[in-house]
């Protein structure tokens, strides 16, 4: 069945995912019509009264409908994907710029599918739950946030490396007017810091894919002609470390971090939920290991990699401790748990990496489920600050129940989806890297401690501690709390059965040890003959993408 | 690495044993629907003028089907349990266990982690008494908890603990254990911190999680290791592939599993959770803190046998903190006056005497005494819970909002209200105290039976602990066994003295309304009481004639008797021996209640005009103030650490070295175009003058 | 030779109006100078003339002409920005700079 529906929807289903979000972006802007600012915090109505002066459509159903035919193409991919086979799949090849080797190439493989239909999932329940709080240009943010949609979408599909940087783009300039225009008293800063701290590590990137490009010859941007390369051990190192530090500045590595903080903090709700979708890390995947293995593989190259993990997940945990606002405290749990994912892509064992994958899946939706809840406390109560709350289990039952549900969840705890990724992880890398493996260990510990605290100063303790206005706060509604739900019902899931996720990552991540490791074992047994640096790397012998 | 397969033709297969996956199920459903009565009660929503958690007016809402619910999928999963333990005693040849897998969990590389359950003896013996001891206190919890306003969330909770205890001794696998290993320490959170309005509470509730977090980080180094030695998780392949590990491996692998035994377990040093989780219901108390979750701990070690088996020195250091923290914990007992609290610290140093029986290798003796402590320590606790149900129904009497209904000053001679309760609980203090024939007799005086004569001849005698031999460490665990046994009768009889005999100080309107527990509250502590008195009948030792001995250590032997023989070596103890420690240990039990009359006879004032501690008496009732020491040296520098060092200092160091340094290369951009020229046009002449003449030059070179 | 000389001369010519060009602060200066480089440059349209044919006798007609519509642009600009900042001083006139 898999194969059928691949073969009927397999031509066109990756780039109408691309393209309907921009699409959709024009038909928003143009034809829909603006929100009148909404009247009280307090009130449950769901959608705006019938009242409003006409004119087309609402804008925000609008997008809404766009972002569900989204979700919907999502969807089919995932059935449509194949577990049992190499290479991409669903790939399509289209010309574009000739001249200079430029297609659009889109495919996805195990590793990028998961993040695809998270994505594209995540968009319309994250706008369905923050329904109210975008009251003003909404035609506008509505064709951003599609915008945006479509640069990950392309972040997440483009084999092309000119198409991938044009998406990454795509990705970033939205954001900054998301977060510049609705976003919160602090907001021009914490934009124009995202954007300057970004942009430099792009710009490191357009570097590298130039290198890259002329290295190949001047010929072909396409990932598959450029793995076909043998560079040089040094210029390797340099091409990675260019493009390492744009996805580690874009994931928020230690000490690449202080933008996000900011900018979650700042940002809508939205805006901080996409912010969390680790990006980066999927690019180190899906580029920068299987483009320079010997790179990845070089001893100092990824102790120093390892360490700045491992300090990630001490250090984010640890300040995560004192934050006093909400949103603080998931912006430094989002830096812990990244150093999770560090380890497992560095660490370069199958099961580290489908650990890290499935920690990048789990955190999308379990971290996307806290800013929800965040946001739901800043617009009834006004503010984050943890201090300034208290009792509330008692006010907003349902709420607590869904914030104890999604913290369990950042701790790691077993039958919850965060555990299974930090577990694989852990002991996917304890083989190769024993000491470091168990110091991130104890990230565990720290997890808990910085977790628990926020939700019991929020939630446990007397309600008197709240103010006055916060303890007439009204609990989730019914469209906050169908939404919630369905990222309890995904966390439950995926903690107890997550191997249709597991299963579909296999041979991708199976196929990328294979390219990483294979350099690891050609230096060891070359190296020495030669005795010099500059090996070329041979260990293309297993190829990927061997059904292109 | 296999697929875990099921275990190929076992004589259950095709038996009730099949629906193994039933047991953990039944609670867990019990625990959904009660939680979604409680949530659509709205029993957490209450108007924020509420200032008290029990209203004795209206009963609380959804507590009539609650009350079936609770207990009654309580009732069919031990039903469920007899039925399965029937089919094992009938079965025949149990020396591979029964497994079976409800579907893959998390395959990965060559990782592959199933869903799986496996019956055995020790699972089976886990299983039964974590059902049964249960069921009778979720029918205590019933009367206790009736009128409080969070009935249903109660139990919800209560539940959601029995099936996640019930997942931990059943599972086939370290990381399934591991799911019902912190799953117990999620339902004790929110157990312990139940009454979340007092923010103490929750926060007691907070520290017992970080505390077994820190035991959890044991865990699963542990667990790490041993996957990096033997490719499997569980139990049958990994202690199959550990059996050829070299010793130093193992060494590791059982110091950090018993890491994470210390926090479970409440062992020195990660015992600090166990008295302020006293904060809790006291049904909670009974079943969490006495019966089942601590004793996970001892489940573990003896569990994994095989492992501890061949590591002796960590075997000794198991012996050695058992032994420490049994007497550390008796001797702060001696000066509290909370009775939960006294009971807390029994329980810490009862622990660690379960400890001492797994360290030395005599795991049926450990697990001998984790079956009597659960029969007497519940029965303590319910008891305890009977007398401050009717305490608090005093002062509710008198209007007394203020006093403590806990604190043993404001009692006595409470026999007269409550005489079954307190003839119920001095048979529980006998036994704890080690009187024969109560069970609490037969079960410490094995273990420290078999540490005395393991230090002599056995692989134990032969193994070091950090330099000091072994024979020499099993000497002085028996010799803090045996002070501990002696404390222990002193300050049991001294909790009975002070809350059931002499005068009573609660006050005389007060006293007026101390009654009775009623039926729903008496028949559980009955049970229990029957269950002390013929529980040693368990585990009968062979010396003394008065029926079938050995039966547990019997029942046993397919899961630990391997291990057994190997830590025991060939230590053998004489019978002139035997009936010497026997003696010892009756004679120790009666000083220790003859020292406590003697002591606690005269009367004692109420808590109201007691004096201020002072001394040697300060110490042990701050409990050697260990906690305010940890605040000062872990939690107090961790906190400044992260505050001023990691966040004030280095995050904001890092944010202005971006932004500083974005602005900073901005600006020297922009000074370097000034250099360049600006709007000097002069400038620009030159050049155009300069680089003109160098292109060509550089033709004219080329 | 006498080609040779000639395009010595031209290149010294042009060498000193570049110089003057670079260094002069009076505009009226810098106009001279610059009609001096065109010159010098005439002079060698008219050396290679003698060897290359007509062609550079036609450069130099169109060099003069073009010469001289730009010293009438340039000296009426001169004389506007000296009605109106009261100074043909190169240096002084500041105000493309930041």
């Amino acid at each position: 069945m898999t194969n059928a529906l691949a073969s009927q929807v397999g031509s066109w289903l990756l780039p109408a995912l691309l393209i309907w979000p921009l699409i959709g972006a024009v038909i928003v802007r143009l034809v829909g019509r603006d929100v009148r600012p909404a009247a009280s915090t307090a009130s449950l109505d769901a959608m705006p009264s019938d009242a409003l002066a006409s004119g087309g459509p609402d804008a925000r159903v609008l997008t809404l409908c766009v972002l569900l035919v989204e979700a919907t193409l999502g969807v089919l991919a995932w059935f449509a994907f194949d577990g049992n086979t190499d290479g991409w799949q669903l790939a399509t090849d289209l010309p574009w710029l000739p001249d200079l080797g430029a297609r659009l190439a889109l495919g996805v493989d195990g590793i990028s599918l998961p993040m695809l239909v998270l994505t594209t999932c995540l968009m319309p329940l994250a706008l369905l739950a923050t329904w109210r709080q975008i009251a003003t240009r909404v035609p506008t943010f509505g064709a951003l946030l599609l915008a945006l949609t479509s640069g990950l979408v392309g972040v997440f599909t483009a084999l092309d490396l000119l198409l991938f940087y044009l998406a990454w783009e795509l990705m970033l300039i939205p954001m900054y007017f998301i977060i510049g225009i609705w976003g919160a008293s602090g907001r021009t800063r914490a934009a124009l810091k995202y954007v300057i701290l970004t942009m430099f590590g792009s710009l490191l990137m357009l570097a590298a894919i130039a290198a890259l490009y002329v290295q190949g010859g001047a010929s072909s941007f396409h990932l598959d002609d450029l793995l076909r390369l043998t560079l040089g051990e040094s210029q390797q190192l340099w091409l990675f470390t260019a493009f390492f530090l744009a996805f580690a500045i874009k994931s928020a590595l230690v000490p690449f971090h202080t933008w996000l903080p900011d900018a979650q903090f700042e940002a809508p709700v939205i805006g901080a939920v996409v912010l969390g979708l680790k990006v980066g890390t999927y690019a180190i995947l899906r580029f920068a290991l299987p483009l320079f293995p010997l790179a990845a593989t070089h001893e100092v190259m990824r102790t120093v990699v390892l360490v700045l993990s491992v300090i990630a997940i001490v250090y984010g945990a640890l300040v995560a401790m004192v934050q006093p606002d909400l949103r603080k405290v998931l912006s430094y749990s989002s830096i812990s748990h990244l150093g999770f994912i560090m380890l497992g892509c560095f660490a370069l064992t199958q099961t580290a990496v489908q650990g890290a994958v499935m920690i990048m899946v789990n955190h999308g939706i379990t971290t996307s489920a806290l800013f929800l809840l965040a946001g739901v406390l800043r617009e009834r109560g006004g503010h984050d600050t943890l201090a300034g709350y208290g009792g509330l289990a008692r006010i907003m039952p349902l709420f607590a129940v869904m914030l104890t549900l999604s913290m369990l969840s950042t701790v790691g705890l077993p039958g919850t989806n965060g555990f299974v990724g930090e577990f694989l992880v852990l002991i996917g890398s304890f083989g190769r890297e024993p000491w470091l493996a168990g110091l991130a260990t104890t990230g565990v510990i720290f997890a808990a401690v910085y977790a628990l605290r926020a939700m019991q100063l929020v939630l446990f303790g007397s309600a008197q501690a709240s103010a006055p206005e916060a303890r007439t706060m009204v609990d989730l509604c019914g469209r906050e709390l169908g939404v919630l739900s369905v990222f309890a019902v995904a966390m439950l899931w995926l903690g107890v059965a997550p191997q249709p996720v597991l299963q579909r990552m296999e041979r991708a991540s199976a196929a990328l040890i294979a390219r990483v490791d294979g350099a690891r074992v050609t230096r060891a047994a070359v190296l020495p003959q030669l005795g010099g640096p500059s090996v070329a790397i041979g260990g293309a012998s297993v190829s990927p993408e061997g059904a292109r | 690495m296999a697929l875990l397969q099921t275990s190929p033709s076992h004589p259950l297969d095709g038996s009730i044993a099949e629906w193994v996956w039933l047991l953990p199920l039944l609670p867990l459903l019990g625990a959904v629907m009660n939680g979604i009565i409680a949530v659509r009660a709205g029993t957490f929503a209450a108007t924020v003028a509420d200032s008290d958690d029990h209203d004795h007016a209206t009963p609380p809402a959804g507590r009539g089907l609650v009350s079936l619910i609770g207990p009654g999928v309580m009732l069919l999963a031990f039903a469920l349990a007899v039925a399965l333990f029937l089919a094992m005693r009938g079965a025949g040849d149990l020396a591979a266990p029964f497994i079976r897998s409800l579907g893959s969990w998390m395959p990965a590389g060559d990782l592959r982690i199933d869903w799986a359950l496996q019956l055995d003896p020790l699972s089976m013996l886990m299983t039964l008494i974590i059902t049964g001891v249960g069921f009778l206190i979720h029918v205590f919890s019933v009367g206790y908890m009736a009128d409080d306003r969070g009935f249903a969330r109660y139990f919800a909770y209560l539940n959601l603990f029995v099936a996640m205890m019930l997942v931990l001794v059943l599972g086939a696998s370290y990381p399934v254990m591991f799911v019902g290993w912190e799953g117990v320490g999620l339902a004790s959170y929110l157990l312990i911190g139940f009454w979340f309005r007092e923010r103490a509470n929750a926060d007691a509730g907070r520290k017992a999680f970080i505390v077994n977090r820190i035991g959890d980080f044991g865990f699963l180094v542990a667990m790490f290791l041993v996957y990096a030695q033997t490719g499997a998780l569980d139990y049958v392949q990994a202690h199959a592939g550990l059996a050829v590990a070299a010793p130093g491996v193992l060494t590791a692998i059982a110091l950090f599993l018993f890491v994470g035994c210390t926090g479970k377990s409440a062992q020195i040093p990660l015992y600090v959770w166990l008295p302020d989780a006293m904060a809790g219901p006291t049904p909670v108390s009974a079943l969490i803190h006495a019966a089942t979750m601590v004793t996970a701990g001892v489940y573990l070690i003896a569990r994994a046998s095989a492992v501890f088996a061949g590591a002796p020195s960590v075997s000794l250091l198991v012996t050695v903190v058992g032994a420490v923290t049994a007497l550390f914990a008796a001797t702060i007992a001696l000066r509290q006056w909370d009775i939960k609290k006294v009971l807390a610290y029994s329980t810490v140093s009862q622990l660690g005497y379960m400890f001492v029986g797994v360290g030395t290798g005599a795991y049926a003796a450990g697990v001998f005494h984790l079956v009597t402590h659960a029969f007497f320590k519940a029965l303590l606790f319910l008891g305890a819970g009977a007398v401050i149900h009717a305490m608090h129904a005093a002062y509710h009497h008198a209007h007394d909002h203020t006093a403590d209904a806990q604190d043993m000053r404001n009692m006595g001679g409470l026999g007269r209200y409550m005489p079954r309760t307190s003839a119920l609980m001095w048979i529980a203090t006998l036994a704890i105290a080690g009187v024969p024939p109560l069970a609490g007799f037969f079960s410490k005086d094995e273990i420290l039976t078999s540490a005395f004569a393991r230090a002599h001849n056995s692989p134990l005698a032969e193994a070091s602990l950090l330099g000091v031999p072994g024979s020499a460490v099993l000497y002085g665990v028996y010799g803090l066994g045996l002070l501990t046994a002696l404390l222990t009768a002193v300050y049991m009889t001294r909790l009975m003295l002070l809350t059931f005999t002499g005068a009573n100080r609660t006050g005389a309107t007060a006293a007026s309304a101390l009654h009775e527990a009623p039926a729903l509250m008496g028949v559980p502590l009955a049970v229990l009481g029957v269950l002390t008195v013929v529980g040693g009948w368990l585990n009968l030792p062979s010396l003394i004639p008065i029926g079938p001995a050995h039966l547990l250590a019997d029942w046993l032997a397919p899961v630990t008797g391997t291990a057994t023989r190997v830590l025991a070596g060939d230590a053998h103890l004489s019978h002139t021996a035997e009936y010497a420690l026997i003696g010892t240990a009756i004679a120790t039990a009666g000083i220790g209640i003859a020292i406590a009359f003697a002591r606690y006879r005269s009367p004692v004032p109420t808590k109201a005009e007691a004096p201020a501690e002072q001394g040697v008496a300060s110490l042990l009732h701050e409990a050697y103030r260990v906690d305010a020491g940890l605040d000062r040296v872990v939690v107090r520098p961790l906190a400044w650490l992260s505050t001023s060092v990691l966040w004030r200092g280095i995050d904001r160091a890092l944010e202005s070295l971006f932004v500083q340094g974005s602005r900073a290369i901005a600006r020297a951009a922009g000074a370097a175009h000034d250099w360049v020229g600006g709007g000097d046009v002069g400038r620009y002449a030159w050049a155009f003058t300069i680089g003109l003449l160098v292109m060509l030059a550089a033709f004219t070179v080329r | 030779m006498m080609l040779a000389d000639a395009l010595i001369v031209s290149a010294i010519l042009f060498s000193i109006g570049v110089v003057g060009v670079l260094t002069r602060r009076n505009a009226i200066m810098l106009f001279m100078c610059v009609e001096l480089m065109l010159n010098a440059v005439n002079l060698s349209f008219v050396t290679f003339a003698k060897l290359h044919g007509v062609s550079g006798h036609v450069f130099v007609i169109l060099v003069m002409t073009i010469a001289a519509a730009e010293a009438a642009v340039g000296l009426a600009i001169v004389i506007s920005v000296f009605r109106h900042f009261g100074a043909v001083d190169l240096p002084s006139l500041k105000l493309l700079r930041r």
